[in-house]
């Protein structure tokens, strides 16, 4: 499994966009399908709700993502999944739409509808939750992929790559206070306030359908001024 | 007769929206290009502004490919007066914005509309333009225009820009260069869907500094021939042409 991420920009303690790319091992024929994926980022870096929104799961199921304030959204990804049809698979493309969720006990949630449209056509939500990782991890995020069944008999979809970009430097909206029209920026996804030699690291762990686990970690260079 | 309507008879705003809004002449390319132009002319005056408004489709996508050189053709006989020189350097207009330019700089003001993709979904972002005139480059004018949105990206760009000068039977060209113009990482370039650009000085508001476009005494039958070029981001090609009909 290979797994590629960035911080951009790089700048501690600075709002940040957070891009990772994963490819899972063993596609093709008789693959095994994922059944949750764990993200652990560097500690120090966290997300900052103020300014955003939130949407439920019961909305996102029933509207798709123009039923979401426009706050709540936080991130997009996409990537390829494979279908059975008999013996032969099938390559599916597919986007993610990642929304901000109500806190559940006191953690942050996320919601990523995941729709494709072909071979099959398939639209669900998926549901996520903060968890707090060990050293040198921190902010972390746990997502659960239930089976996906196409025909009856046929193996489930399994994910051959994926990729996510999560928050942004420069994200802004307008808000009414006081009667005045003010730009309010969102600071989202914080950089942790210093990077280690190494660079800022990420780990990722799939959880198979069969039990097995994969793991693959990577790091973001530090900015040029603290290497 | 009220007193707005005594000013604009006194005024006597002429506007000549080109009737001809010819579709894009498009070679192989899916995105293609509408043009329309307005003439801004006091009567009997002969100096005013020239509004470009290009609109970007494309019938396969939701999304326009982004443009990267857009080359917008003046009529003969139409140019640019510039009363006094002054320029405005592109990275002081990049770091502080229009309010630090030499005033005598501004050329023109207008506004367009930038597509992006995110997910699923299909965002768009109202830009504000300023043209400014930049400083000389091998002896010929520059343009730099900035091109400034809020939300839901705060982003500040630059656009270079040439004006070259009219050769043969073809007039004043203004070249401009769009930079990618990125969103967030791993999301594909955002584009320009339409872009209006008004040069000179509209009747009823003039300039404080003067910069207006000059319209010649005489006018081609069928009117100004008004032409673009437009070249793509997958490096695609399309054309545009209209006609601002002769002022009355």
């Amino acid at each position: 499994m290979q797994l590629a991420a960035a911080l951009t920009p790089n700048v501690p303690g600075a709002p940040t966009n957070l891009s990772a790319t994963l490819t899972l091992p063993g596609t093709g024929a008789g693959s095994t399908p994922a059944r949750s994926l764990l993200v652990l980022g560097p500690r120090g870096m966290s997300l900052d709700a103020r300014g955003l929104s939130t949407c439920t799961a019961d909305r996102l199921e029933a509207v798709g993502p123009r039923g979401c304030p426009a706050q709540a959204r936080v991130g997009f990804g996409g990537g390829v999944g494979e279908v059975s049809f008999g013996s032969e698979r099938v390559r599916e493309p597919f986007v993610l739409d990642f929304f901000l969720a109500p806190p559940t006990g006191g953690r942050l949630a996320v919601l990523a509808l995941l729709s494709a449209h072909s071979p099959i056509g398939l639209e669900m939500v998926l549901k996520g939750a903060e968890v707090r990782g060990p050293s040198p991890y921190g902010f972390g995020l746990a997502l659960a992929l239930p089976a996906i069944e196409t025909v009856p008999g046929a193996s489930a979809v399994s994910i051959e790559s994926g990729f996510v970009s999560i928050g942004g430097s420069n994200i802004a909206y307008y808000e009414r206070r006081h009667g005045v029209r003010t730009l309010e920026h969102v600071r989202g996804l914080i950089a942790p306030r210093t990077c280690p030699s190494g660079g800022f690291p990420f780990e990722t762990t799939v959880t198979f359908e069969d039990g097995t686990t994969s793991v693959a970690r990577t790091s973001s260079p530090c900015p040029a001024r603290h290497r | 007769m009220s007193s707005a309507l005594l000013k604009a008879g006194a005024t006597a705003l002429l506007l000549s929206l080109a009737a001809c809004t010819a579709p894009a002449a498009s070679s192989r390319a899916a995105t293609t290009a509408r043009l329309t132009s307005l003439l801004s002319v006091g009567r009997g005056a002969s100096f005013g502004a020239v509004t470009f408004e290009v609109r970007f489709s494309d019938p396969d996508t939701a999304i326009p490919a982004p443009v990267r050189v857009a080359t917008l053709s003046l009529p003969t006989g139409l140019t640019l007066q510039v009363p006094r020189l002054s320029a405005c350097e592109p990275r002081r207009l990049a770091a502080h914005g229009p309010g630090r330019c030499p005033d005598a700089s501004l050329l023109g003001r207008g506004r367009a509309l930038v597509e992006g993709r995110a997910g699923s979904q299909v965002i768009s972002e109202q830009i504000s333009l300023w043209a400014f005139l930049g400083p000389l480059h091998d002896l010929q004018p520059t343009v730099e225009i900035l091109a400034r949105g809020y939300t839901p990206f705060d982003r500040r760009i630059v656009l270079g820009g040439l004006v070259q000068a009219p050769e043969g039977s073809r007039g004043e060209q203004l070249v401009l260069r769009i930079p990618p113009v990125r969103t967030l990482p791993l999301e594909p370039d955002a584009s320009v869907s339409t872009m209006t650009l008004t040069i000179g000085a509209v009747p009823g508001r003039p300039r404080r500094n003067g910069n207006a476009v000059k319209v010649p005494r005489s006018c081609p039958r069928g009117g100004f021939p008004v032409a673009g070029e437009f070249v793509y981001a997958d490096g695609s090609t399309s054309s545009a042409q209209t006609t601002i009909p002769c002022p009355r």
